[in-house]
């Protein structure tokens, strides 16, 4: 027992060091195509994520609001971590004066006078480059975009990011977007979750086990192999070398409610046979007990395991590290409960049998015994109705959304779609797609192929705004020629394009054109900004730009940027799924075909488990529940806890069947006795999951709902169908 | 007259081997640099942070005007190819009026006048400035000597120069810069720049210095490497060949000459 202790206290002592991760890249193997797509891209022309602030107020062409702007972009601008600013201040116009070229901030100066205003309206009207993207189109709202540094803390540059917008207050309200702050809320979100889940969710297993045995030793022998357990997976992460990741927030929940598992079942087992034999000795009491169900167990718990390793499968590096966590997790409770509650059996006082003459059956038993009439008496129509229910609820499958935009973890009320919305609206959106081009910039077929794509790309009511050299060199394509409107097109000839970019380096700031070519002209970088949060949009988006890009010639070489790791992870989630699908069921099959010696046993016992997989996704379509990367992994710990049912019912049926039972009488003899186990384990898992309905992420509660859905489909395939099909069909493997 | 007066407040002050103002410094260092008339082959050479250069080669020439308060330059591209023929003209006014510029495109066959209301601007997309290649606006400016320090092994005078106010500051773009002025030739041999954090944010070095006019003692600062201490870049002026010319022509300093490539 000491040496459980000592064990569980050393792992425990890792868990205040773990540290926590939200970095979507992170959860992406190195080697992900889009990754390496946009380590390219970031290579040549540094960090690409934006952060975006915006400034919403009836009219942004006030002084207030504009020194507002002014000031913010200058001071972000000196924050460590950010690349560079774009808004109105410190984005340059290019226009004519009194014929000269003049390229200059909007607002060098802020206006004072009406005429002032509108006049800078007038500029800013005249510029794609900043209206709809900096500004609204109604002017309502203005936006300062941060463009931050690779490998930056996302917490750190979002805390320096709000200390400066309160360093600046003003009347206008202020929203904030963008990937680095979504991970950072998310961050924080993480660690609150996690301290709900695990007081709340042993609070939940403590009241459970109470109500379920009703004396203390069935509630403290499971609890402790549960913290045990909780102490030993948690303090894992950090020994190897991992994070806290946004999945890993509902390992406690699983093991707070798969890890006491099998200490209810002997403890359930230990109560019947006390009820039955109460005059027996401890030792020989506790033998009994583990002869008859060492094997279910030990099964079970492997199976369990088997599911959880299944996760390995996922692309997603989270769902990797979840299951190995998880799998030590059960592995130590599994070994544990058939030491640790045994050996506490045998040293603590027997507990006072109820006596058998005095009750009438608690309400579960009168259930079961009910439960078992039906079945043995109609078995084939019991098998008829769960088929038909399969087949209706399985139907929802076709209306599976597949999602990964971290947006949508969150309530529509929440703050952070509130932002997201609006950034949206107002500038176009926060999610980028780049095309990068390569070649020699200064020719102008090169030049015309990106104004080519740029115009294709503006003229989807997807994309919010583009941004692209041609547009620079169109701008002043024009206004070098007295904004004559027939020269608002590329130039035709090299020398024009490298006077241009002479130009530009003599009138404006060559850092305007960092985020658009590179310093040798040899890489230019077209980047849309796309207003949407479904991946399904951005799915599209992309094979229309993947088309548009491919012509003879083409200079262009890839298309990258978050948008394309938002739908390669899309493509990810439903390759894991499939994947981790059938290595479970195989694995669980082949562990079942062991126990039981029969190939047939492995195939009969995934039967009540495709039912609720089938049923589970098809609920999730009706429901409108995405598969993304929470909920992608609940059917491997569906498979590996749900088939424990499947062999402990039929376990003991089939000792009754050697006993010389008939199929019906087998039934209803297992339903009444093993059936309370198989009853409390299932509830457990279904209250422990529970907590995860408090948690601050839609996926996160959608997994703890789907969780309790998809096991209790599976508790009465295994306590209602099997029993009948092992009626209807009597297969050998059970005589 | 007025530089007469000066020439004997000099030699009144180093008669009696007096310290020198820090006004009295920088106008003597201003005067240093100045050349009736000259012609230089320079490279400007740029280098960004990830290891990539940039070389533009440029013949110049220089006439002082309006009694050594006006410098008319003429600059014209000699590579790279694509734009060979491109020239740029610039009348620098020691008074705080805006310099005028002009570029000259080939291709279009057009003169643009150029705007470049910040002096904090890039020249040409390198770390140097307009401020820095067009010669300082004292009237811009507070001096104030802050001490004496050795660089490169040359006694220098540490010398504070600051904004006159807000205005200038955002103009410029830096809070102050220290200057250091050799005893010996009254010629700049470093300078930080200071960002409005009040930390150093670019720092200039002379490596090479060449006496053009002889006779007046005139110099011109032949190796010029700016660094640009936030981001790493790295930008150097290098004036490969200069001629002291008196008689450079006025035509050069016109928009007929201008055009001719």
């Amino acid at each position: 027992m000491a040496f459980f202790i000592v064990i569980g206290l050393v792992f425990a002592r890792n868990i205040p060091r773990t540290q926590f991760d939200a970095d979507i890249k992170s959860q992406l193997p190195d080697d992900m195509p889009s990754r390496l797509r946009l380590d390219r891209i970031e290579e040549i022309f540094g960090g690409t994520e934006i952060i975006m602030i915006g400034l919403e107020t009836d009219n942004i062409l006030n002084g207030d609001t504009l020194k507002r702007v002014k000031d913010l972009s200058k001071e972000l601008g000196k924050i460590h971590g950010v690349d560079r600013i774009m808004s109105l201040s410190e984005t340059n116009d290019i226009r004519s004066v009194k014929g000269a070229l003049l390229i200059s901030p909007f607002l060098k100066r802020i206006p004072r006078k009406k005429s002032d205003f509108e006049e800078l309206k007038k500029h800013i009207v005249e510029n794609d480059m900043v209206y709809g993207s900096l500004v609204s189109k109604n002017f309502d709202a203005a936006s300062i975009v941060v463009f931050v540094e690779k490998n930056i803390n996302d917490e750190y540059i979002v805390g320096e990011i709000k200390k400066t917008i309160e360093k600046y207050p003003g009347k206008e309200k202020v929203e904030i977007a963008g990937l680095p702050y979504i991970r950072s809320l998310v961050s924080q979100y993480m660690r609150k979750d996690i301290k709900t889940f695990m007081p709340v969710g042993i609070l939940i297993m403590l009241i459970f086990l109470y109500v379920c045995f009703r004396e203390l030793k069935g509630v403290l022998l499971p609890f402790v192999v549960v913290i045990l357990s909780i102490s030993i997976a948690m303090g894992s992460i950090r020994l190897f070398g991992w994070k806290i990741q946004f999945i890993t927030i509902i390992l406690p929940v699983i093991l707070i409610a798969i890890a006491n598992d099998y200490g209810i079942h002997l403890i359930a087992e230990y109560q019947f046979e006390l009820r039955e034999n109460p005059d027996m000795d401890k030792e020989k009491l506790i033998k009994k007990i583990l002869k008859s169900l060492g094997g279910p167990v030990i099964a079970a718990g492997l199976t369990t395991i088997a599911g959880l390793l299944c996760l390995a499968t996922h692309i997603i590096v989270p769902a990797k590290q979840l299951g190995i966590l998880a799998s030590i997790g059960i592995a130590f409770a599994l070994f544990s409960s058939l030491v640790f509650i045994p050996a506490f059996l045998a040293i603590l006082p027997k507990s006072k049998p109820k006596s058998k003459k005095t009750g009438r059956g608690s309400p579960l038993e009168k259930i079961l015994k009910i439960l078992a009439d039906t079945v043995a008496e109609k078995p084939k129509k019991v098998i008829f109705a769960s088929t038909v229910f399969v087949v209706l609820a399985s139907l929802g499958i076709f209306k599976i959304v597949v999602d990964t935009n971290p947006v949508n973890y969150f309530p529509k009320h929440s703050p952070i779609v509130r932002a997201d919305n609006f950034i949206n609206e107002k500038f176009g959106g926060s999610t980028t797609i780049s095309v990068l081009a390569s070649g020699d910039l200064k020719d102008p077929k090169i030049m015309k192929d990106l104004d080519t794509l740029g115009k294709k790309m503006e003229s989807r009511e997807i994309v919010g705004s583009v941004s692209s050299i041609s547009d620079v060199m169109r701008k002043m394509n024009k206004v070098l020629n007295n904004d004559d409107p027939e020269f608002d097109r590329v130039p035709e000839n090299t020398r024009t394009i490298s006077e241009y970019y002479l130009l530009y380096s003599m009138s404006g700031d060559p850092e305007d054109l960092e985020k658009l070519i590179d310093f040798n002209y040899e890489n230019a970088l077209i980047t849309e900004r796309v207003a949407s949060k479904s991946v399904k949009a951005i799915q599209d988006e992309l094979r229309v730009i993947k088309n548009d890009i491919e012509f003879e010639n083409s200079p262009f070489k890839l298309i990258g940027g978050f948008g394309d790791i938002l739908a390669e992870l899309v493509t990810a989630v439903v390759r894991g799924q499939l994947l981790s699908l059938a290595l479970s069921m195989t694995v669980v099959a082949v562990i079942v075909g062991f126990l039981f010696r029969s190939m047939w046993a492995g195939l009969f016992s995934t039967i009540p488990i495709c039912s609720a997989i089938l049923v589970l996704f098809g609920l999730m379509g009706y429901f409108g529940i995405e598969l993304n990367i929470v909920t992608v992994m609940l059917t491997s710990i569906m498979i590996g806890v749900g088939v424990d049912y499947t062999i402990h019912f039929l376990w003991r049926y089939r000792v009754y069947k050697r006993m010389g039972e008939t199929s019906g009488e087998a039934a209803k003899k297992t339903l009444t006795t093993v059936g309370r186990g198989i009853v409390f384990n299932a509830l457990s898992v279904i209250v422990g999951f529970l907590a995860l309905l408090l948690s601050n992420f839609l996926p996160v509660q959608f997994f703890g709902f789907l969780v309790v859905v998809s096991i209790t489909t599976c508790l009465i395939a295994a306590i209602v169908t099997l029993p009948a099909m092992c009626i209807v069909f009597d297969p050998k493997f059970l005589r | 007259m007025k530089k007469l007066l000066f020439l004997f407040f000099l030699i009144f002050n180093m008669s009696f081997g007096q310290n020198y103002t820090a006004d009295e410094i920088v106008d003597t260092y201003k005067e240093k640099l100045k050349l009736d008339g000259s012609e230089a082959v320079m490279r400007l050479v740029i280098y960004d942070n990830r290891g990539n250069m940039r070389v533009r080669k440029i013949a110049a020439v220089t006439k002082l005007y309006d009694k050594g308060e006006t410098n008319k330059i003429l600059m014209r591209f000699l590579e790279p190819r694509e734009i060979k023929g491109t020239s740029f003209l610039t009348y620098n006014y020691d008074s705080s009026k805006d310099n005028d510029q002009w570029l000259y495109l080939p291709s279009l066959r057009k003169i643009r006048r150029i705007v470049s209301s910040e002096k904090g601007n890039s020249f040409m997309g390198s770390e140097f400035t307009y401020a820095d290649i067009g010669g300082i606006k004292i009237t811009d400016f507070n001096f104030k000597l802050s001490g004496e320090k050795m660089v490169n092994r040359e006694a220098c005078w540490e010398i504070e120069q600051v904004p006159i106010n807000e205005e200038k500051e955002e103009e410029y773009d830096f809070l102050k810069k220290i200057i250091y002025i050799s005893k010996k030739d009254f010629i700049i041999r470093r300078a930080l720049y200071y960002n409005f954090d009040g930390e150093p944010r670019k720092e200039f070095s002379v490596l090479s210095i060449k006496e053009v006019d002889l006779e007046k003692k005139r110099y011109r600062l032949t190796h010029m490497v700016m660094k640009n201490l936030e981001n790493e870049r790295v930008s150097e002026m290098i004036t490969d060949q200069i001629v002291l010319n008196r008689d450079v022509k006025d035509e050069y300093f016109s928009f007929r000459y201008l055009k001719r490539e």
